[in-house]
């Protein structure tokens, strides 16, 4: 290239004492000084400062700069200012490189001779580098404003309502038959006692009725395609066999099945009662439409049956000729929110879950509290009796070794708040056996107190048994608790009526599918893996996909909240601009040296090189390019050049770090 | 189907009629058994406390011996199982003690070679299979009500099934058409050698088994362990007495249960050796 005289300003931050402490900044100053190129050489206190910022802008109008070397920290912490800051010269932000002083430098080099040297060397190879770098621009991509929410628990809801109350379409997608999830099943929450129906229902009509919500239930995404800010997502809807728009819930054709009395496997309340075919999930049910169960309606199953129900609905509601339904959407942001389930706990059978009746799992008790459960917010035991006494298991499955090592951080809480709930409404002696108890949220300790000052008795020890072998007259008739009092350094056989299991939470049913198609990473443990654990749990490594709620990890619902409206804001942030801009640091690829060999395409962890079979060469979708230089690496034929690591940029580099050396 | 056969003390001497079951019903399943030449003691005794090396090294005599004859080697006895796995888990993950057992074995001009070690049940329920099993049977066990109970020694640390609820001998005999009761105890301690001494402390935990398998409505108890069918037939009498409690129930191995199922006779499975008496015509 035909180059204009390169004229460089070096400037070498103290960094306070972080860098100057160590590092002889005057030394390296002299130093950089003398390379061919350099105009000015300065060292100053706080490069990232305002007044930093101001020298190397000065001097891009005084002294005619062209390039610009700030030697400091690392890039990730300030590359972008002095980008700005050469930009703001009216110099292209690109002129500029950082060479990392600091971490690289400074920080690891205890003796300041060699300290001092080594920074000669990172700098010199910054000033050489950017000798040959060139003007680049950022691209910007238009962002459809249109969000899409995956799962409609109390997670899918809050993010849907705060985007839609920012005025954006939201298309909220909801597995099951009405939303409200996992939290609609709950009488009370921890630890005001808050009565969840009256907190949640609200916001599911608001959902339902808001201008801006697409509701979308009983569908499944079947496809996404695109990136950040064009998202092109296909989703399946399942036939409710009822027409949406004309059925109002009056629940005739409930009454009027053939089978008088319900006994199909109820989801809502996890099988504690029993519905028919042609069924409203729950009184609260959003929308509160009829559905009819494929796989028990007699009519749907064998084509014979009276077909009452049509009878009976004045409506017309009823059509066993819907087929199922394919939607296709366009959306600039995805916000995840897909929950947990419960381990199943009847493969840890020292706890007898299924096979003693008055082993309970804790989610079915929560139904039998809720007013409209079954037994109408009462606790009645399966035999039809009262418990006199309840055992309260905390960690079933979780803090495991065998089963789950984590902590499922919400159930200590639930315990409490059950056996407070029990004890209130049977008066029943009730016994919580934990672990440890982890009561770390705003009030938590102080309802933990309170319900131990109601006379719930906490014993620490993991329970090793549930049986029904009597030893004692005493036990007889009874579920005999078998656990280790770590407290009181004892054996201890509890006899009582009912057992409550604590089960552990894991990712909900076709998370893989799900961490497949949206091209999220999970943990281990299946849960989808944030960005940074601490400083980006809501963003996901796939550009554009944002995490809500029990997806990303067990926990209550004023952390779910939190990070709902969290995704809400990110996915806003994302959308409301209209526009991405992205990183010119992507690859290109010359078609005259391209062979056209593919290597590059199986190796790009983005999807984004694409074979053209036309030309016979492979090409760059530059929106999907993060940039990370695989392909740039492993092209046999030097076709692909990295924007900001082409070949003769990374010698001069090398170059400049052996000079020092050989002088 | 060939394995090395490893009877072991019990087997020999105060379990032959467990060694007659077993034979029985291996011909019936056309499975052979190839008696290891010359074994010898498995070391689960009190050789330890003189020699941890000599311990060792007698199981591991044994499995060399079996290798000559099978990759896979059977032992019904539970104490000599656990030995002779604790034994190829040893060598296996402890360099120093197994250098210390390869001198012993070089003395005897042997080289360490080790081989699966089964017990039968596991033979009949993996290696046979339930279905071939059911190929055979000649009268089904149907109206008795069996109590499954499988003890510490074949299920911890080294089982092949979940350690505190296997199920294979429910599964067995299920094919089998008994009535097979679940059993809570099933893997609960039966004793040991606490009951050597004549101790209660032995003897409750005896007790409690007996009792709940009866409570249960069981017309016989079934076990894979000759130390628990020990513990739960010997002392039948003695706890009625003390308890003031008829706890009386038949304790069969489970090739004696299964030998019936298969159509041989009483005496071929020793069945008529035992303390309890049990017959399949008086269920």
């Amino acid at each position: 290239m035909s180059r204009e005289e390169v004229r460089i300003g070096v400037y070498v931050c103290h960094c306070g004492t972080n860098i100057a402490g160590v590092v002889n900044v005057e030394e390296v100053v002299e130093y950089i000084k003398k390379i061919p190129g350099v105009v000015v050489a300065r060292h100053y206190v706080y490069m990232c400062s305002e007044a930093g910022q101001n020298l190397i802008k000065q001097d891009i109008k005084e002294h005619k700069l062209n390039r610009v070397v700030v030697a400091s920290c690392s890039p990730n912490l300030h590359e972008n200012t002095f980008r700005r800051a050469v930009a703001e010269a009216g110099l292209n932000p690109y002129y500029f490189q950082m060479a990392n002083i600091r971490e690289h430098c400074s920080w690891v080099t205890e003796d300041p001779k060699e300290a001092t040297e080594k920074a000669k060397m990172i700098v010199r190879a910054a000033v050489e580098r950017v000798k040959y770098h060139e003007p680049l621009e950022k691209k910007k991509v238009e962002v459809k404003d249109k969000i899409l929410v995956v799962g409609g628990g109390i997670a899918g809801i809050s993010a849907a309502l705060v985007c839609a109350n920012a005025g954006k379409t939201v298309y909220l997608v909801e597995k099951s038959p009405s939303i409200g999830g996992m939290m609609s099943r709950l009488d009370k929450t921890f630890p005001t006692l808050d009565c969840a129906a009256c907190i949640l229902t609200p916001k599911m009509n608001e959902v339902a009725s808001h201008p801006n919500i697409k509701l979308i239930t009983y569908a499944e995404v079947e496809s996404v395609e695109g990136f950040v800010g064009n998202f092109k997502v296909r989703i399946r809807k399942k036939p409710r066999y009822v027409i949406e728009d004309l059925c109002v819930g009056c629940e005739k054709c409930v009454e009027a099945c053939v089978f008088k009395e319900p006994k199909f496997y109820d989801e809502w309340s996890f099988g504690l009662k029993k519905r028919k075919p042609v069924y409203i999930p729950f009184p609260y049910a959003v929308p509160r439409k009829a559905i009819i169960d494929p796989e028990s309606c007699l009519y749907l199953k064998y084509g014979r049956c009276k077909q009452t129900c049509v009878e009976a609905c004045d409506r017309n509601a009823i059509d066993f000729n819907q087929k199922e339904e394919i939607i296709e959407v366009e959306v600039g942001a995805i916000i995840l929110a897909t929950g947990y389930k419960f381990i199943d706990v009847s493969k840890l059978p020292q706890y007898g879950y299924g096979k003693y009746p008055n082993v309970y799992i804790a989610p079915e008790v929560e139904v039998m509290l809720n007013a409209s459960g079954p037994t109408r917010g009462e606790i009645i035991l399966r035999d039809g009796r009262k418990p006199k006494s309840v055992a309260i298991i905390h960690c079933v499955g979780s803090r495991d070794e065998n089963n789950k090592k984590y902590c499922s951080r919400l159930c200590c809480m639930a315990a409490i708040k059950l056996a407070h709930l029990i004890k209130e409404r049977t008066e029943a002696e009730v016994y919580n056996f934990y672990i440890d108890i982890r009561a770390a949220g705003k009030g938590y300790e102080e309802f933990y107190k309170r319900v131990a000052s109601e006379g719930v008795r906490f014993i620490r020890g993991k329970v090793a048994e549930i049986t029904d072998v009597a030893l004692t007259p005493e036990e007889e008739g009874k579920l005999i608790v078998r656990v280790e009092d770590t407290l009181a350094g004892v054996i201890r056989r509890i006899p009582v009526d009912m057992v409550v299991l604590m089960p552990a939470l894991e990712p909900a049913t076709g998370v893989e599918e799900v961490s497949k198609m949206f091209g999220v990473s999970v943990t281990e443990d299946f849960w989808f893996l944030e960005r940074h654990p601490k400083l980006a749990p809501i963003a996901t490594f796939a550009d554009g996909i944002f995490l809500a709620g029990c997806c990303q990890g067990p926990k209550d619902i004023p952390d779910t909240v939190m990070q709902a409206e969290g995704a809400a804001g990110d996915a806003l942030a994302l959308v409301s601009r209209g526009y991405i801009e992205l990183e010119p640091n992507i690859v290109s690829i010359d078609p005259e040296k391209c062979s056209g060999c593919r290597v590059c395409v199986g190796m790009c962890p983005f999807g984004a090189l694409k074979y053209n079979e036309e030309k016979g060469v492979t090409e760059v979708i530059e929106a999907l390019c993060k940039g990370c230089g695989t392909c740039a690496a492993a092209c046999p034929s030097g076709a692909i050049q990295q924007n900001l690591f082409k070949d003769k940029q990374v010698y001069a580099e090398i170059a400049g770090i052996l000079a020092v050396g050989g002088e | 189907m060939k394995y090395a056969y490893y009877p072991g003390c019990t087997l020999r001497a105060s379990y032959p009629h467990v060694d007659m079951s077993l034979k029985s019903v291996f011909r019936v399943l056309g499975v052979e058994l190839v008696e290891i030449d010359d074994w010898n003691c498995c070391g689960s005794t009190a050789v330890e406390n003189i020699s941890e090396a000599v311990s060792l090294a007698l199981s591991a005599r044994n499995i060399c011996l079996a290798a000559k004859i099978s990759d896979t080697m059977l032992t019904p006895c539970t104490e000599c199982l656990l030995q002779q796995r604790r034994v190829l888990y040893i060598m296996e993950q402890y360099p120093k003690v197994r250098e210390k057992v390869l001198k012993v074995l070089e003395k005897v001009g042997l080289e360490w070679k080790p081989v699966k070690v089964v017990h039968p049940l596991e033979i009949v329920v993996n290696d046979i299979g339930l279905d071939k099993v059911k190929e055979k049977v000649k009268r089904d066990l149907s109206g008795i009500k069996v109590v499954p109970y499988y003890g510490c020694l074949i299920t911890r640390p080294y089982g092949s099934e979940h350690p505190l609820y296997p199920t294979s001998m429910d599964e067995l005999f299920s094919a089998l058409k008994a009535e097979v009761i679940d059993y809570p105890l099933k893997t609960k301690c039966c004793g040991a050698t606490l009951t050597a001494t004549g101790d209660e402390r032995g003897l409750s935990l005896v007790y409690q088994l007996l009792k709940d398998a009866k409570r249960r409505g069981g017309n016989v108890i079934v076990v894979p362990c000759t130390v628990c069918q020990f513990n739960l037939e010997v002392f039948q009498d003695k706890i009625s007495t003390m308890y003031g409690e008829n706890v009386s129930i038949p304790v069969l191995y489970f090739t004696q249960l299964l030998g019936l199922a298969l159509g041989l006779s009483e005496s071929e499975l020793g069945i008529d050796k035992l303390l309890v008496p049990f017959s399949i015509s008086a269920r």
